[in-house]
Parts: structure tokens; C-alpha cells; sequence
């Protein structure tokens, strides 16, 4: 086979591929999308109340229940007056995931890229340093407000308007979810965590981690995708309580404390309400939570991320970071307020770490779980959402209506993938990002070989023999497709040595493969062999069933005969 | 090869005044917006980048007009009788292709960049951030529907170059839905730039003229 032909099999093949995964790829999205639709809406929400992590309140119940608004609430509900843990997981979540478009022009930033940036804000990589830029108003003499903007740059060693070197540099940032301008961030490199404050232009060092700790840290205030993303329509993870109609905050007393009145906050509303939060919450690269006590200087483990049961079952209680879809973690505070107005502005604020919640949805997206941990860490609650009674990575397959004939109809279509590409989800692990995964076009990761290759490492040899059942489909597709090939190609003509690639080549890429022989096979039309008798190509100087040429000799006379 | 090239360019002006046409339109509506209109947000700015859909196929019908006159009218016969090689002539052939992508490409990259500088919503280090990162996998794409075309031209009958381009240009065009504007995206597109070209040269080059 010529070098040019060569490349022009493996150029239409490189074509076939693309079209037919994506082809694929729109198959699969249609039935993961009407598994997801087919949830029902009270098995995607779970719920805790009385959270457990509120003083005085009675032990909680748990439920799969339907969120509710201000507008829905029922004020017979005994409950009503107790704080509430909840997170929901919607079928948008899926379709946010499954298109890489809408994460790119609706994610200001993204944890685990390290690309952090919103309208304002963002962390400049070239200068090391993190650039502010927000828009304030000045009056003028004449007693006019003017719209101004200012650009600031920080780095470790302070904030400026230019970037200028003796900031220094910042290298690998982890930064929070940040909404107001003083926030703290931590750096990897130089293992030390700083609060940046652009509103009073300061940079104060926190705590730096030694260099024997093997720690490597994540995220601070830990949620690993922006609400536009996976929050409001696709997943949310909060903690609430209703007294009184407010959704704010709680009046509460806490154990051992003064008689001083204190409130009660989730993480997402208390930079409101105390902007000197000493309790920074960070997550490590194994799925362990701290608390960052800033004013004692110390790291102490607060929680983990809780591991959603997956369709086969693990029984590890933790989960690492890279193995989820989304996850979220909320501590709750108490806060001592004088004077207690939230008008006013405040001379003195005590804060008081009281637990928090931790919320995870699995890399498929098909489970989540809802954990409570209290202020020592340790787990008191948790939850995991099911459908009928059955985990949902396991019953979203069988249990809703119709969901049987879904799941045949994806096993189906991941069994048209090369087997090739089915082997490398199996093995592929935790190497594609749990958010890439529903838009993976050749190994799929979410496939039921990628969810069977990341489970059971503890019975290998079941778990291999599983994985070729599992295969089979593909397999014999694959083997019957090129065993049509060889049967063509030697009809055709091909060398043993091109009948032998085309084989192999078909039995690792299945249906591309074929389609593609099928477009760059020999079509001239084939001549009859004078010598044997079968259909022999024009373009070759031999047959290639006898090997005659073309001039066959003439036939001579035997000098025997037969004589009666 | 100059001559060669503007033959390709007036052979199909058509096609350049077309989408010249519509990408000054796109052009008007996008700088009303920006100055006049409500764009507050950097990010719908991007979104409005792929109003450029249209032009995509525009490409896609330059590179099977290319291919398919070439075959019935024997152009490329008509000019080997010139002391011209096939690899010039498709040459020529592509590069009058990237040269109509630019021209629908390059009014809208302009009007962004002028927008951006003169609005100055973000900081500068995220102009080139976005910036590019929107641009070049819309632009590969619009080469990558040519180079398609180039393919389906090939043929003697007007349906499979028409509906079958158009049908694999929507296909790639979800590519792109599919991957965002990551690293991903800009490897498969340049991965089937080269397999397209390639086919291409193949199929133009082995076949008796």
C-alpha cells in the first residue's frame, strides 16, 4: 500500500470517527437527558430538619421532600420554625455538563481549571499578581455624582494601581467564591494564606502551612462551580430557617455562652453581616475539610467530602474532590453582634463556628448526598437520594416508568463505540474531569464500562470478568465486521498483510472502521480471470486468486495421447 | 500563483460579496448593540460571535463550488495545458478559501477588539483571554466546513454536495456546542483540517484531469 493512499485511508478515518461520535454523542445525550427528565422531583431533593447544627433545636428528621419558597410555606408545619438543611439536584445540571459552550460563557471561573475571573476580578497569571478592577461614585465640587473606575493589583506583598515588582508574585492561587472585595486566598507554592483587602488596599499573611505537611489544598470556601453553572437550575446545596418569615438569619443562644443574644448564618450570607469572618473553610486534594481558624492560627479538620453511592456500590464514606460532578460545603456560624441592629455598623463581632453542611452529587450525576458534620468534625446526619427505596445510581436504570427500555437503548448505543474507546473508559479512571465527562466523544467516562472500571477494586478478577460481558456486544460486532472484510478483501485483492491491518484495525475501532473500508475499498469493476475463472482487478499484473498475468501462454499440444 | 488565486476569487466572487454582505450586517448590529444597546456583560459579547453560523455554510459552498466546476467544466484540464503543477492550482484553490474566511472573520474580530478597548468593562489581561479563546475555534470552524466542502464538491451530481456538506457542516458545528472553546476543541479542528486538506489533495491529485 502506497504511503499516500495510507494517509488517505487514515485521513477519512480520522473523518468517519469525528462524525460518527458525534452522531453517537447526540444518541446518548437524547436518552441520558429522558433518564434524568424521569427522576421524580421528590427523589432529586434532600433535606435535613432541624439541621442538628442549630443549639436547642430537637433531633432532625430526614426526607426526600419537595423544596419550598417563602410563598409555599406552611406555617402548621411543626418544623417550620427550625433551620433546614437542603439541597436539590435538577436535570439541568446534565444538560449544563453536556455542553461545553454554555460552561464557557457562563462560568466566570472555574476551581479546578485555576482560571479564576469575574466582570471585575480576576487573577492575572503572566504578572502574578490579581487584578481588581470596580466601578465607584465620586462627587464632584459642584456637587455631582461621577462615575469613576479603578484598576488595582495585589500580590504578596501589597496592593498597588500599577503592577509593579515589588508586589512580588503570586503562583498557584486558590481563591474563594468571591462576592465582596476582601477575601482570603491561598497559595500553593508558597503554602501560606493571605487575606486581600482592596476596599482598605492591605495584604495580611495568614497562617502558612510547613512544609512537611503533604497537605495540598483545593478550594476555599468550598464549591466547585459557579451558580450560573450548576446553582439555581441545576443544583443547590443551603441551609435555611424560617422564624419569623425571615430567611436571614436565626436568633439563638448558645451553650456556655453569655446571655448575650446571638444570630445564626450560613456561610453565603454572613460576609453581610460580619465582614471580619475569621473561619476561612478549605478542602484538601483527598476530600478532607478544615476549618482555617484565623485567629488562632490553626487548621482543623471540619468534615469530607461524603461519597454518593454509584451504580456499583463503594462503601468508602469519603470522596475526593476530582471524583465529583459538584459538591458544596456550608459551614454555619453563630454571631455576637454590638450592637445587635444589622443596620448599624458594628463595634464589636464574635463569631462562632457551630458545623457545617456538605452536599455531593457523583461524576455521573445520577446520586447526591447531603452530610452534617458538627464543629469537631465528625459526621451526626446523612443522606443519599433514592427512588423508591433504591439508591438512584441504581434505580434512576430500572425503576421510573420507561427508564428499562432507556437504559437498553444507552447500552445499545455505548456498545456501537469502538471497543477500542470502551476499553480506555474502563481504564481511564479519574483522568477526565467528572464535569468533562458528558462531553467526552471517544472515551466516556459516564459509559456503564467507565462507571464499572472506577468500581470494585477490591474484587479485580470478578470486576475484569464483569468488564468483558460488559464488552461483548462491541466485541462481536466488531469481530463479525471484520471477518466481512476479510471475506471483501480477498475478493478485492488486498495483500494478506492489508487484510491483516483492516482486521485489526476493525476489531479496536468497530463501525468507524468498516465504514471507513467501505469508502476507500477498491470500486473499479473487476474483470473475469481467463485462467481461473474468478473477478480480477484491471489495475494489478497479476490475478490475484491464481497469480496469472494477463498474457497467458498458449496451449501446446501434449506429445502423449490416448489411444483405445 | 497570484493569477491563480485571483482567478479562484473571480471565478467565485459571488460568494465573497455574499459574505461580505452579511458579516458587515452582523458587523452593524453587533457595534449597535455594544454602544447603543444593553451589552453590559463581556460574556454575551462572545455569544454574539456565533451569529456567524450562517457564514460557516457560506464556506462550505465556496469549497463545493471549487471542487464540483473543476470536475464538470475540466477547469483543472483547461489550465495543466499551462505550465501550472496541481498542487498550485489547489493551492490557489485554498488559500481563495482562507482568504474568504478572513473576509468574513476579520470585520467581526475588528469591531470586537474596537469594542473592547474602547469599553473598557474588563481588565486588560482578560481581553486576551476571551478574546482569542472565542475567535479561533469559530474561524477553524469555518475552515473546516470549507475544507468539508472541498471533499463533497468532488462528484458529478448536484444533491451529494450540496445536502451532504451542509449536513456535515451542522454535525461540526455542534462540535463546538459540544466541546466549548477549550484546548479540545482547537486540536479535533485542526486534526480535521489536516484529514480534510489531505483527502482532499489525494482525491484531486490521483484523479486523470
Amino acid at each position: 500500500m502506497s504511503g499516500s493512499k495510507m494517509i488517505n485511508i487514515i485521513a477519512r478515518g480520522f473523518i468517519v470517527l469525528v462524525i460518527f461520535s458525534l452522531i453517537l454523542f447526540w444518541a446518548r445525550f437524547r436518552c441520558w437527558n429522558k433518564l434524568f427528565s424521569n427522576i421524580p422531583e421528590s427523589s432529586r431533593i434532600l433535606a435535613i430538619y432541624p439541621s442538628g447544627l442549630i443549639p436547642g433545636e430537637p433531633p432532625p428528621h430526614f426526607s426526600n421532600k419537595k423544596g419550598y419558597t417563602m410563598s409555599e410555606l406552611d406555617p402548621n408545619e411543626p418544623n417550620v420554625h427550625f433551620s433546614q438543611v437542603h439541597c436539590s439536584l435538577e436535570p439541568q445540571l446534565f444538560f449544563n455538563n453536556a455542553f461545553g459552550i454554555l460552561k464557557t460563557l457562563s462560568t466566570p471561573y472555574d476551581i479546578n481549571e485555576k482560571i479564576y475571573y469575574n466582570n471585575y476580578l480576576c487573577f492575572d497569571k503572566r504578572k502574578g499578581l490579581i487584578v481588581s478592577r470596580y466601578k465607584y461614585e465620586e462627587r464632584s465640587d459642584a456637587g455631582e455624582m461621577i462615575a469613576k473606575s479603578i484598576e488595582l493589583f495585589a500580590g504578596p506583598h501589597g496592593v498597588s494601581q500599577t503592577p509593579e515588582p515589588s508586589l512580588g508574585r503570586f503562583n498557584d492561587l486558590i481563591m474563594g467564591d468571591i462576592q465582596s472585595r476582601s477575601f482570603w486566598i491561598y497559595d500553593n507554592k508558597l503554602r501560606q494564606f493571605y487575606l486581600l483587602d482592596f476596599v482598605e488596599r492591605t495584604v495580611k499573611k495568614g497562617i502558612q502551612l510547613e512544609k512537611s505537611n503533604t497537605r495540598e489544598l483545593v478550594a476555599i470556601e468550598i464549591i466547585n462551580s459557579w451558580p450560573y453553572y450548576s446553582g439555581s437550575v441545576g443544583w443547590i446545596s443551603s441551609v435555611k430557617w424560617i422564624e419569623k418569615y425571615k430567611w436571614e438569619y436565626k436568633e439563638i443562644t448558645v451553650m456556655g455562652e453569655s446571655n448575650e443574644k446571638w444570630y445564626c448564618f450560613s456561610q453565603d450570607m454572613i460576609k453581610t453581616y460580619a465582614p471580619a469572618q475569621p473561619y476561612v473553610s478549605v478542602l484538601d486534594k483527598t476530600g478532607q475539610i478544615y476549618i482555617y481558624d484565623s485567629n488562632e492560627e490553626s487548621l482543623k479538620p471540619a468534615g469530607y467530602l461524603p461519597r454518593p453511592p454509584s451504580l456499583f456500590m463503594s462503601n468508602e464514606p469519603q470522596s475526593q474532590p476530582k471524583e465529583l460532578l459538584v459538591y458544596k460545603a456550608l459551614p454555619v456560624y453563630a454571631i455576637l453582634r454590638t450592637p445587635p441592629d444589622f443596620n448599624k455598623p458594628p463595634e464589636r463581632v464574635e463569631v462562632k463556628y457551630l458545623g457545617m453542611n456538605v452536599s455531593s452529587v457523583s461524576r455521573e450525576g445520577t446520586a447526591m448526598t447531603l452530610a452534617v458534620f458538627d464543629p469537631n468534625g465528625k459526621q451526626i446526619y446523612r443522606v443519599n437520594t433514592n427512588i423508591n427505596g433504591i439508591p438512584s445510581a441504581q434505580a434512576i436504570y430500572t425503576q421510573p416508568p420507561g427508564s428499562s427500555l432507556l437504559t437498553a437503548i444507552e447500552y445499545g448505543i455505548e456498545s456501537l463505540q469502538p471497543p477500542l474507546f470502551e476499553l480506555a473508559s474502563y481504564l481511564c479512571d479519574d483522568i477526565i474531569k467528572p464535569s468533562a465527562g458528558y462531553r467526552s466523544l471517544f472515551i466516556l467516562p459516564n459509559s456503564f464500562m467507565g462507571m464499572l472500571g472506577r468500581a470494585m477494586p477490591q474484587r479485580f478478577v470478578e470486576k475484569q470478568i464483569l468488564a468483558l460481558l460488559w464488552m461483548c456486544p462491541s466485541l462481536i460486532l466488531s469481530v463479525w465486521l471484520s471477518n466481512k472484510i476479510r471475506k471483501d478483501a480477498k475478493l478485492t485483492g488486498l495483500s494478506s498483510m492489508a487484510v491483516k491491518a483492516w482486521m485489526a484495525g476493525t476489531i479496536a475501532f468497530g463501525l468507524p472502521a468498516y465504514i471507513t473500508y467501505r469508502l476507500t475499498r477498491y470500486k473499479e469493476v473487476m474483470i473475469t480471470c481467463r485462467n481461473c475463472g474468478k473477478l480480477r482487478r484491471p489495475d494489478m499484473d497479476t490475478c490475484h486468486h491464481c497469480g496469472s498475468k494477463w498474457d497467458l501462454p498458449e496451449l501446446v499440444a501434449p506429445n502423449w495421447r490416448i489411444c483405445d | 500563483m497570484w493569477t491563480l488565486i485571483k482567478r479562484e476569487i473571480e471565478d467565485n466572487y459571488i460568494f465573497f460579496v455574499i459574505t461580505l454582505l452579511i458579516t458587515l450586517i452582523f458587523c452593524a448590529i453587533f457595534a449597535w448593540q455594544i454602544y447603543y444597546g444593553n451589552f453590559r456583560d463581556v460574556l454575551v459579547l462572545v455569544t454574539s460571535l456565533w451569529n456567524v453560523f450562517p457564514l460557516v455554510l457560506i464556506f462550505c459552498g465556496l469549497g463545493a463550488a471549487q471542487m464540483y466546476w473543476d470536475r464538470t467544466k475540466k477547469i483543472s484540464a483547461l489550465l495543466a495545458t499551462l505550465p501550472v503543477g496541481r498542487g498550485q492550482i489547489f493551492s490557489a484553490r485554498v488559500i481563495a478559501g482562507f482568504l474568504l474566511v478572513v473576509t468574513g472573520m476579520f470585520p467581526l474580530a475588528a469591531v470586537t477588539v474596537v469594542a473592547i478597548l474602547t469599553k473598557p468593562l474588563i481588565p486588560g489581561s482578560l481581553v486576551r483571554l476571551i478574546f482569542p479563546q472565542a475567535m479561533a475555534p469559530v474561524f477553524l470552524l469555518g475552515f473546516v466546513c470549507y475544507c468539508v466542502g472541498l471533499q463533497a464538491g468532488w462528484t458529478s451530481s448536484k444533491i451529494v454536495p450540496t445536502l451532504g456538506s451542509i449536513v456535515i457542516s451542522v454535525i461540526l458545528i455542534s462540535l463546538i456546542a459540544i466541546k466549548g472553546f477549550g484546548w479540545e476543541s482547537y486540536l479535533l479542528l485542526i486534526l480535521l483540517i489536516s484529514a480534510c486538506l489531505a483527502r482532499a489533495w489525494h482525491t484531486f491529485s490521483k484523479v486523470p484531469l
